[in-house]
């Protein structure tokens, strides 16, 4: 018998891999921040779930933390930054062809990857984070916007939480978590420092 | 307190001191710097092993956290004049070198904590500090650089980290002392570990950062780039490797390293750019260090020999980086072909980049001599197949490298003279792994280094 607490991770989790293929596809600025928003107030939401049901304060505050990081100050320092320059704002960027095809290739593939580490663990609860972590690095690789680029970096560490989270009741999550914030930071930090120095950049160049 | 937290503490002191103000950095950094150096030496030669709950530290760990402290020396004196020289910084120079004591620290930190965890959040550190210090000059290739560093090397440690969950959900622990796999265990685990690790040590073909953030980081960085943050990830891998005595892992180490000694040696050949030619030479040897972590599982005497070589990779390729630093400013190029006759304009430079290069390709009679030619034996006595790839790719690696080195180095050429400091600094260096050298054949003949 599945109790209500895994159903409502599943269909959360489900939710989360749509908004990784939606992350694949989605071709304005504005609605791909919105979007990523979204997903890390899922993911701080299952952490919140799972800290409550294995009753950890670690993965409490760590949903906080992801909360209040990835689904609120990050998305809002990148809107404030594309609403500077009217040519971002609205603005269409480019993706891949057929990303959403490569995307489910990509996915299914992920899923037999899985296989071997099923085989080690006998554990399928992975399956969702494995699969959005090579959603996530499509996104990385992808895209050539470097902002896009960030938001495929923090798909990334929420798919890593979420599998640390998972799987096993990890002792230093909160520790990483903070750790991938930073460096989070330093990303936006890295592009925002460029523009100031040569004017709004054509980020797409920083890529070579 | 235990004596090896000193090596925490004083690169953190010098860090924290530096953001008081430039003229506080160029002071105490590389007098801090050396002091952590001489204890860490201390250490080494004193045979210190350090086992509390947090803090691990045997011989492999000393090994890297000297080389780490040395070549942290020696880049903060060449820092001294790298820093002269810098026009329109991307920020204040005090956090330049603020930044360099605190990679450093994280390099260091890496090689001593007892606990894989801890170990990832230490190389994700070196990751942001490092990247950070790639800013340094604020030009556009430098932020392409350092973008693209952070970029390809989160996503390798992000599956790094799987490797670390998969071993706590397989070991029950984290700390390496206690790691243990089963057969299956140990193949998921390590083969994760040497994609997510092997992107931080730039084995193919996950090296796509590598000669970006090589060739574009300031020069002093550069070295410590290549000579200590590679082996201090391949330290973390081989942690992993440690505990999955088993062939599989073992295999595909080899296959990674030969594959990583082949593809680098081959695009050595055809580089235009002296700091990207480094860049990949570092690779080389990385794969090589790699192929004798494998071949270890069949004699472990390699081991040793294996970080042997790091150790006088380090302080070698650390002198060819400052080296090409200083020589690229003083000729105004960034190009191989731009650079002649470096023995007779700037002998030590020139004496320095000439042995340095044989030493980092293997020649006798230095370390790396020793260790490729265990490597070698090792290989022969496991299949000739493997031998032959081996062989070939140091061999490609020693034409290119040398041939390059030689061009730049003798000749008839413009003379443009580095500052005098600069080449006391790479000599320095180079006659450190000399030393270094010796001492192993001397080891050697006296029994105390098993081949």
């Amino acid at each position: 018998m599945i109790s209500v607490t895994t159903e409502v991770l599943n269909i959360l989790g489900v939710t989360v891999l749509l908004t990784a293929f939606l992350l694949l596809t989605e071709s304005y600025m504005h609605s791909l921040i919105n979007l990523i928003a979204f997903q890390s107030l899922l993911i701080g939401g299952i952490l919140a779930i799972i800290g409550w049901e294995t009753a950890s304060p670690e993965l409490i505050v760590l949903a906080g933390i992801t909360i209040a990081f990835r689904a609120l100050l990050i998305p809002w320092i990148l809107q404030r930054d594309i609403r500077k320059e009217r040519i971002w704002y609205n603005r269409e960027v480019k993706t891949t062809h057929h990303a959403i095809v490569i995307g489910l290739i990509l996915a299914v593939t992920a899923y037999f990857l899985y296989v071997p580490i099923y085989r080690a663990t006998g554990d399928w609860k992975g399956v969702i984070p494995f699969l959005l972590l090579f959603l996530s690095m499509l996104v990385i690789v992808g895209r050539r916007n470097a902002l896009a680029q960030i938001i495929g970096y923090i798909s990334e560490e929420n798919s890593l939480l979420y599998f640390a989270a998972v799987m096993t009741s990890m002792p230093i999550i909160l520790e990483f978590g903070i750790l991938l914030d930073m460096i989070a930071f330093v990303l936006l930090a890295v592009i925002l420092g460029a523009e100031k120095r040569y004017g709004p950049v054509e980020v797409e160049e920083l890529v070579g | 307190m235990e004596v090896v937290l000193y090596l925490l503490i004083l690169p953190l002191i010098a860090s924290l001191l530096s953001l008081a103000g430039e003229r506080w950095g160029r002071a105490l950094t590389p007098a801090f710097a050396f002091a952590t150096a001489v204890l860490s030496a201390l250490m080494l030669y004193e045979g210190e092993t350090v086992s509390t709950p947090n803090l691990y530290a045997d011989w492999y760990s000393l090994v890297i956290a000297g080389i780490v402290s040395w070549v942290y020396f020696f880049a903060s004196l060449a820092s001294l004049y790298y820093t002269e020289g810098l026009e329109r910084p991307f920020f204040d120079l005090r956090y330049y070198w603020s930044f360099l004591s605190l990679f450093a620290l994280t390099m260091s930190f890496t090689a001593l904590v007892s606990n894989l965890g801890w170990m990832w959040i230490g190389l994700e550190a070196t990751t942001v500090v490092s990247a950070l210090l790639i800013l340094t000059e604020g030009e556009k290739r430098n932020v392409e650089g350092a973008w693209r560093y952070m970029i390809v090397a989160s996503a390798g440690l992000g599956v790094a980290f799987l490797s670390v969950i998969l071993a706590y959900v397989s070991a029950g622990t984290l700390d390496v002392r206690h790691l243990t796999f089963t057969p299956k265990e140990a193949l998921l685990v390590s083969t994760l570990a040497l994609i997510g690790f092997g992107t931080k040590v730039g084995l193919f073909p996950m090296h796509g950062w590598l000669p970006d953030a090589h060739g574009s980081a300031p020069s002093p960085v550069s070295a410590m780039l290549s000579g200590t943050l590679l082996p201090t990830a391949l330290l973390v891998y081989y942690r992993i490797l440690s505990a999955s005595p088993w062939d599989s892992p073992a295999k595909i180490t080899l296959l990674f390293g030969v594959l990583t000694l082949l593809v680098a040696s081959f695009l050595m050949a055809s580089q235009r750019f002296v700091k990207r030619l480094l860049a990949y030479s570092s690779m080389d040897m990385m794969g090589v260090a790699t192929i004798g972590l494998g071949l270890a599982y069949y004699h472990p005497a390699l081991l040793k020999l294996v970080f042997l070589l790091l150790a006088v990779h380090a302080f070698s390729k650390g002198a060819l980086f400052i080296t090409a630093g200083s020589v690229m400013r003083a000729y105004g190029t960034h190009e191989i072909g731009g650079i002649r006759g470096l023995m007779n304009s700037n002998p030590m430079s020139g004496l320095s980049l000439v042995l340095s290069a044989l030493s980092v390709t293997g020649s006798p009679p230095f370390g790396t001599f020793i260790a490729e030619l265990g490597i070698i034996g090792v290989a022969l006595s496991r299949s000739y197949w493997w031998a032959l790839f081996i062989g070939t790719g140091l061999l490609l690696s020693f034409l290119a490298l040398n041939w390059h080195s030689a061009k730049m180095a003798f000749g008839e050429g413009e003379k443009r003279k580095v500052p005098t400091g600069e080449g006391i600094i790479v000599l320095a260096m180079t006659l450190t792994a000399l030393g270094i050298s010796l001492y192993a054949w001397y080891l050697i003949v006296t029994g105390g280094l098993v081949v």
